[in-house]
């Protein structure tokens, strides 16, 4: 096998976090290369490193053994590198044909030569066994099938390497099935591809190789024939694996939120509870609906029945206003586009949501504000030199501890954590999650929404299983465990059986 | 890292970026200074500055007016039509006759007419959902049109001279400078405006929203009810800057300062409010007026026709711009280095060092 593709000890920091250190990762031609490793461990950054989006700080990539100089998104699509990530980027409105030549249509003269493109189309989709017509509308195939279109443009750019982000979170079991078929096409015409996926299960059926990444360092790359399941999960959670969650279970107090049969556009009937003193865990797949459900409770996204209680009072049409007012903060998983203005000091987003209740004249009290500021900055342990720094030059970690800040100021009772350490590293996780143990201690209810599995069995004391819009079940901590969620979280439904692709 | 000694330097120039257009004025009353000179004019003399400055204070009125809407992520594109059309409904009660109402009358009228527009604008963006830029833009052509409809070709003039007292009266000299009513009246504005932006809970929101208005909305800021008002002031404002405008040309017509909208977008940019919101000094909205008057006077002494100076206008627009931006992002670049050197000596009893 032929080596296309060499990253040769390859550092990248960002501010705060220390993204990639020493990373050196191969690809052959016609190889599926898997790389596996939670939220943060470097994964997504190396990728943006190949496809120009990021710039290394040390080592270097080599391209058929020559070096990759000064990468930009536009070279790296010229050297024959493909990104398909999972939120695709194809044109809805425009027919198959048309998305696959966007940016680069085969033209006769200052014309469009639509026949070309579609003679060119049909042949790509019948190498790679795809049965839909050029001329179709892409806004009309299922997501697999567009998935395909994706794959087939890259193709249609003589890429030598593809790079799958993701590719099977939104996908249905059949789809599913169908992309691997696909992928299986692509290794036999000599494609080289990384195949990123926290589908643990789903890598031994396609990859050739895995290379675990924890923290921003390689820890292994391996044979997938002589590996287990085993090795491969104790080397994505590697040491930390009990070492990271501080809990004290208590006594729980009364139920402080309550959604009940909350129905909205992608979620049905949902029930549930939080109690004072405790976290209650929402796992399920990405897609299931578990940030759309605690949205809607939280009144961002609307919901057409339904009812959400807060200490048992009933919240006539749910707001983040009327919620906040109630007591219950919402920390978003992204935290610079919803939690915070990152033009703005650490001073001036923590008491944003607590003003009225800090200045009931409606005139800052400078003084006052500073004092609490500050002692909420010392008593969350916010590392920073001023309370007037900025918040965009703070790191992950930082930043989610202003946004708890921000909540905490307002007195809240009840917190929803949507992915409450996402892309934060690994320092700062653990003294995040001993501040939600802190939090539930003095009487808090958290709910706690959260992809890393580990995440969920290590801090809740209960959690509910989201499967395709509903509640699939519900464990205890004493009863959960990885296979017990895995299992509900990838039950269908009775009812509605194989969900159709087209959304 | 060039060592402690760069560390006061810096923080000297830390501070002259968070001033970034006042070198811009200073550089362009020294280029005028200079050139007017070499041509045997006078620039810098004391009454010269106060006619600028007078005339800058107009300028001002309207960019605050601009600057709110701007802050909040918006626009206001309504100021121009809005100041016609409120003072061509109600301006003949300031005309010189009608002395049986007091002049504070109509102008209340006139303010409120404008807050009122304001609150259609408002509703029009929250409730309707409508871009700041198309529900003014509209509601600038609406009023333009009821302007003309309620007036035709006339012209109110020959109004209430108590009343023009705002608009031209003046409080007293001093050595050659005139200190005039409008600037006073600006004065107590701006400063009535900084106080509510960075003093006042509603002014914090209002950055806040401006900058994120995402967060703002998962933060529980009532962000509707705070556009609504933001419009009903910035709206009224404008409508009072109509009835100044009067004052001074001693006139309203249905054509009036069809520009407006411009000139105070102008004014706040270079001013450096910035165009994406929740960033920006309202003081910079005086500079940026100064600015703009400096330039207008210094090219009227030069004789410059007036088709160069709107030339000239547009490429001070893209200049200031692009030079508010890089001092900005200077200044914020010096600000983080600068809090993590001076960390060890300036933090607070127990605060986690850096890792």
């Amino acid at each position: 096998m032929t080596k296309i593709l060499e990253f040769q000890h390859i550092s990248k920091s960002f501010p705060g976090v220390k993204a990639l250190d020493d990373v050196s990762v191969d690809l052959n031609a016609g190889e599926v290369h898997v790389i596996v490793g939670e939220n943060g461990a470097g994964k997504s950054t190396l990728m943006k490193l190949l496809s120009g989006a990021y710039t290394a700080d040390g080592g270097q990539m080599l391209l058929e053994g020559k070096p990759i100089l000064h990468n930009n998104p536009q070279l790296s699509e010229q050297l024959g590198i493909a990104m398909i990530y999972q939120e695709l980027t194809i044109v809805p409105e425009l027919s198959v044909a048309n998305n696959i030549f966007l940016g680069h249509e085969i033209r006769w003269g200052i014309f469009l030569d639509r026949k070309s493109m579609e003679a060119r189309t049909e042949e790509l989709l019948t190498s790679i066994g795809v049965n839909v017509s050029p001329r179709t509308l892409v806004k009309n195939l299922s997501i697999a099938n567009q998935q395909m279109i994706e794959i087939i443009k890259a193709l249609s750019k003589n890429a030598k390497i593809i790079v799958f982000d993701e590719p099977t979170s939104s996908l249905t079991n059949t789809e599913i099935g169908e992309l691997f078929r696909i992928i299986a096409a692509l290794k036999a015409k000599g494609v080289g591809m990384f195949y990123i996926s926290h589908r643990l299960e789903e890598i031994f059926e396609i990859g050739d190789r895995v290379t675990i990444m924890r923290d921003g360092r390689k820890i292994t790359t391996s044979n997938i024939a002589n590996s287990t399941l085993d090795q491969i999960v104790e080397g994505i959670a590697g040491r930390r694996i009990d070492k990271v969650y501080t809990r004290t279970y208590l006594e729980k107090g009364d139920v402080a939120l309550a959604i009940n049969n909350l129905c909205g556009e992608r979620f049905k009937n949902i029930n549930i509870e939080v109690r004072a003193g405790e976290i209650v865990g929402l796992a399920g797949l990405v897609g299931s609906g578990r940030s759309e459900v605690a949205r809607a409770a939280y009144g961002i996204d609307p919901y057409s029945q339904g009812e959400v209680f807060v200490k048992g009072e009933k919240i006539p049409k749910a707001t983040p206003q009327r919620m906040s007012a109630k007591g219950v903060a919402f920390l978003p998983e992204n935290r610079k586009r919803e939690g915070l203005a990152l033009s703005l000091p650490i001073r001036e987003n923590a008491v944003v949501s607590a003003l009225q209740w800090l200045n009931p004249g409606g005139v800052i009290r400078r003084h006052k504000e500073r004092k609490l500021v500050q002692s909420f900055v010392d008593s969350l342990g916010i590392s920073t030199p001023t309370i007037e720094k900025l918040t965009n030059f703070l790191s992950g970690g930082t930043q989610q501890k202003v946004v708890l800040a921000k909540w905490l100021v307002t007195q809240a009772h009840t917190f929803i954590f949507d992915e409450p350490t996402r892309g934060i590293d690994v320092g700062s996780k653990t003294s995040i999650y001993s501040l939600m143990d802190e939090l539930v201690g003095r009487g808090a209810g958290i709910l706690m929404i959260s992809s890393e599995l580990p995440e969920v069995l290590g801090m809740s004391d209960r959690i509910y299983i989201m499967a395709q819009g509903r509640i699939a079940g519900e464990l205890t901590k004493d009863e959960a465990d990885q296979m017990k969620i895995i299992q509900l979280a990838f039950s269908q439904s009775e009812t509605t059986g194989e969900k159709g692709g087209a959304a | 890292m060039s060592g402690q000694a760069t560390i006061p330097r810096k923080r000297l120039l830390k501070s002259l970026t968070d001033f970034s257009s006042l070198f811009i004025l200073f550089g362009v009353l020294a280029f005028f200074e200079v050139v007017t000179t070499l041509q045997g004019n006078d620039y810098l003399t004391m009454s010269n500055m106060s006619v600028m400055i007078n005339q800058a204070c107009f300028l001002t009125i309207i960019g605050i007016s601009q600057a709110l809407a701007i802050l909040t992520g918006g626009l206001n594109l309504a100021i121009g039509s809005v100041m016609a059309f409120t003072t061509v409904m109600w301006g003949r009660m300031l005309v010189g006759a009608n002395s049986d109402v007091h002049y504070i009358v109509p102008m209340l009228i006139i303010v409120g007419a404008g807050m009122l527009i304001g609150l259609v604008n408002g509703l029009l963006i929250t409730k309707l959902k409508m871009p700041p830029f198309i529900a003014t833009f509209a509601t600038m052509y609406a009023c333009r049109g009821l302007a003309w409809l309620a007036l035709g070709k006339r012209v109110i003039y020959n109004l209430n001279s108590d009343f023009r007292w705002f608009g031209i009266g003046i409080v007293t000299r001093v050595g050659g400078f005139t200190l005039t009513v409008p600037m006073i009246i600006t004065l107590v504005l701006l400063v009535a405006t900084a106080f509510m932006l960075t003093r006042t809970n509603f002014g914090r929101r209002i950055y806040f929203m401006g900058a994120n208005p995402v967060a703002a909305k998962f933060s529980g800021i009532p962000t509707d009810r705070i556009i609504i008002w933001v419009y009903v002031i910035s709206t009224g404002i404008a409508a009072f800057a109509g009835l100044l405008y009067g004052a001074r040309l001693n006139s309203f017509e249905p054509g009036m300062a069809v520009n407006a909208p411009f000139e105070a977008i102008t004014v706040a940019l270079i001013g450096g409010i910035a165009m994406s919101g929740g960033f920006g000094n309202i003081w910079g909205v005086l500079c940026g007026s100064i600015i703009v008057a400096a330039i207008y006077n210094g090219m009227n002494i030069l004789s410059v026709p007036s088709e160069l100076q709107t030339l000239v206008m547009g490429a001070m627009i893209i200049f200031a711009v692009a030079f508010n931006q890089l001092l900005i992002k200077w200044n914020m670049e010096l600000r983080n280095e600068l809090d993590e050197r001076i960390a060890p000596d300036t933090r607070v009893h127990g605060v986690e060092g850096k890792a």
